[in-house]
């Protein structure tokens, strides 16, 4: 009941006035290939200092779901995710973009984006003690297998080339270790050089592997970068509205993984996605061909994504752990205003928490009319835009992304020199999308397996302290799967194959 | 044609030359089992808590790349084949060097100047039917005069990004 009597305080007009412009704002940055959320949050949050703490907290929290749904335009349109949490969203994002069906995978993205947006508030309002319990449940051992997990089931998803997935996730893991270590503090792998003390910068590395090579490719064939639409422009909103209807099970299933990763401190929208893709490809009937222009994986890594927003929150509010760079902006944002954390922000700050939450879900419901307008215009423009000024724009925006994360010229040369690495890797038919995600998990993979190591050789049983609990057993398990399960199905599907007979054979074109 | 079909589908239609991709796959395996034994004999300069984890990552590195080989020769049609580069190799490596070129000159020249030349110049790698003319490279002068000012200024003047100023004396 105190949610609708703060509830109704959310709706003045200066509020709305402030979720609207957060919200465009957030989708115009996260649209930017790599101007990420925490780069929206960081760059206006001095904006809120004038603000008091409930309109500033509204601002910066719509301004972190619009980035986050903004991200899917570049990964849709053109292959470069705006943010890491949209690197799922151009596995089918673009193919379908690419053979005329932008504008619908658009709008089935901001269809999913509002549904988990949702869902992850709804979470956040009325699950925010029980969730934040889960977060306390992992230790240094859980972390480590929840990042190998992440890792083994991208490279499940590199469609038959498994050993090539892991090879790129370890090269991402061993790109992680470059810098000062975080555990011993040994300056690993710097080769003497000052600019790589501080490590691989996550932003530009991302920008230099997965958009890059897309800026290379677009200059290599004529003619336009996307097809025409496959229909009539003012059909695509029935026809996305139908397609999330059809599949329901995995928008719902989607988000329920997103609101429960996004819980977890330091695992985030990006693995939150990469799971529930994984999840929707295995549950989805055999006919659906995933990483081929599906709606379903669209579906599936946007509606997550979007779940982990207000889910991720959880940590963030009840415990004072930011489990994400995002959250932590936020986290400042809430000291600078003087509201303190703790299990008895609702109680005490009631005001400010549930009008925050009120504003959010007005934010996410009014990003569905304004997502789709925006969709079908940008799609256009960007299917009606020659290469010509596509190529450079994109090259462009590639530059400013990489330098504008830390002001540092450093930054450009490191996704410079990834980027050409990453096309390399390409050609000899490894995927980048690992080495990203292995960069992104590698300190969390690092802390859990040498504070576990530690503690296991301290308490005796290191093998044993890697398997001593049920969250460990399980994400062992969904590894194993991950590895097993594909091998097994294309086993089972050799056995399916019969020999022709030579005479069949020989008519065979 | 495969030995094995089903509905007409070959078992694997992506690799038609496993012999050629043997060679590379083995090629990239050796190379990353390298990478692997150079990380396991770096890490040993490293306080043990340190080396931990990149050992175990070069460790991964050997027995995946071993794999890998292995796959190749043992079940070549399993690894999808390696789908050789569309379109102009050329123009690739040209829009590279250009791109090379820009990142290179941009702390002494500065964002505004190399942008715009790197816009021209990339325009001029994409092939188009069209051919260039006087009007069609002053169209796409101005248009990367726009964009890349337009950049400049959202970036500089409202969200407080310092972009490279030129640090030549003939252009301040």
């Amino acid at each position: 009941m105190d949610f609708l009597n703060f509830a109704f305080d959310t709706f003045t007009l200066s509020n709305i006035a402030i979720a609207m412009i957060g919200m465009l704002l957030g989708i115009v940055i996260g649209a930017l290939p790599g101007l990420s959320s925490t780069f929206a949050l960081a760059v206006l949050l001095p904006l809120t200092f004038t603000m008091d703490a409930t309109s500033a907290l509204l601002f910066l929290g719509t301004v972190y779901m619009g980035s986050t749904y903004g991200g899917c335009f570049a990964a849709i349109l053109v292959n470069t995710p705006g943010t890491p949490q949209s690197i799922t969203t151009t596995f089918d994002g673009y193919p379908m973009a690419k053979r005329g069906d932008g504008g619908f995978a658009l709008s089935i993205a901001c269809f999913s984006s509002v549904i988990g947006g949702i869902l992850g508030i709804i979470a956040f309002l009325f699950l925010a003690p029980q969730l934040a319990k889960i977060a306390l449940l992992f230790r240094p051992p859980e972390y480590f297998w929840l990042a190998i997990l992440g890792l083994t089931i991208i490279a499940s998803l590199s469609e038959g080339n498994m050993i090539k997935g892991l090879i790129a996730g370890f090269i991402g893991l061993l790109l992680s270790q470059i810098g000062v270590s975080v555990v011993s503090g040994d300056a690993r792998f710097t080769f003497e050089q000052t600019a790589l003390i501080g490590g691989i910068p996550f932003i530009p590395a991302t920008i230099g592997l997965l958009c890059l090579p897309v800026v290379i490719d677009l200059l290599s064939e004529p003619g336009h970068h996307l097809a025409s639409p496959l229909r009539a422009r003012n059909g695509q909103f029935g026809r996305a509205a139908r397609e999330i209807w059809n599949q329901k099970s995995n928008v719902v299933r989607s988000s329920i993984i997103g609101t429960v990763i996004g819980v977890i401190p330091a695992a985030g929208g990006a693995v939150a996605s990469l799971v529930s893709y994984s999840e929707a490809s295995r549950a989805a009937p055999p006919e659906r061909k995933f990483g081929q222009g599906e709606p379903g994986g669209v579906i599936a890594s946007e509606a997550a994504n979007n779940a982990t927003v207000g889910s991720g929150l959880v940590p963030t509010f009840v415990l004072g752990i930011p489990g994400t760079p995002p959250d932590a902006v936020i986290l400042a944002a809430m000291l600078v205003h003087g509201v303190q954390i703790g299990p008895k922000l609702f109680t005490e700050h009631g005001d400010v928490v549930y009008t925050f939450i009120a504003g959010m879900l007005f934010a996410t419901v009014m990003m569905l009319p304004v997502g789709l307008v925006l969709g079908r215009y940008i799609y256009l423009l960007v299917m009606k835009t020659p290469k010509t000024i596509l190529a450079p724009t994109v090259a462009l925006m590639t530059l400013i992304g990489a330098f504008a994360i830390q002001n540092s010229y450093h930054d450009v040369v490191i996704m410079l020199v990834l980027g050409f690495f990453g096309w390399g890797l390409t050609r000899f038919g490894f995927p980048v999308a690992p080495i990203v995600l292995g960069l992104l998990l590698g300190p969390i993979a690092e802390q859990g397996f040498a504070q576990s190591v530690m503690i296991g050789s301290a308490k005796g049983d290191v093998i044993g302290y890697f398997f001593n609990s049920t969250i460990s057993i399980l994400l062992v398990a969904s590894i194993l799967a991950a590895v097993v399960l594909p091998t097994l199905l294309r086993a089972i599907s050799h056995r399916r194959y019969v020999p022709i007979p030579e005479t069949q054979r020989a008519n065979k074109p | 044609m495969s030995q094995f079909q089903r509905r007409n589908v070959p078992i694997n239609p992506n690799n038609t030359k496993p012999g050629k991709d043997r060679t590379t796959n083995t090629f990239a395996g050796l190379g990353f089992a390298t990478l692997g034994a150079l990380v396991i004999w770096n890490s040993q300069e490293f306080e043990s808590s340190g080396a931990v984890t990149p050992i175990f990552i070069g460790t991964a590195l050997i027995v995946l790349s071993v794999s890998l080989i292995a796959a190749s020769f043992l079940v070549p049609r399993a690894i999808p084949s390696i789908e050789a580069p569309s379109g102009s190799l050329w123009r690739r490596a040209i829009g590279a060097m250009v791109i090379v070129v820009w990142v290179s000159l941009l702390p002494y020249f500065g964002f505004l100047p190399t942008s715009i030349a790197a816009f021209i110049a990339i325009s001029f790698t994409v092939p188009t039917a069209q051919v260039w003319s006087v009007q069609k490279f002053a169209f796409h002068a101005f248009t990367a005069a726009a964009v890349a000012t337009l950049f400049w200024f959202t970036l500089t003047s409202y969200l407080g990004i310092a972009l490279p100023e030129t640090q030549l004396p003939f252009f301040n």
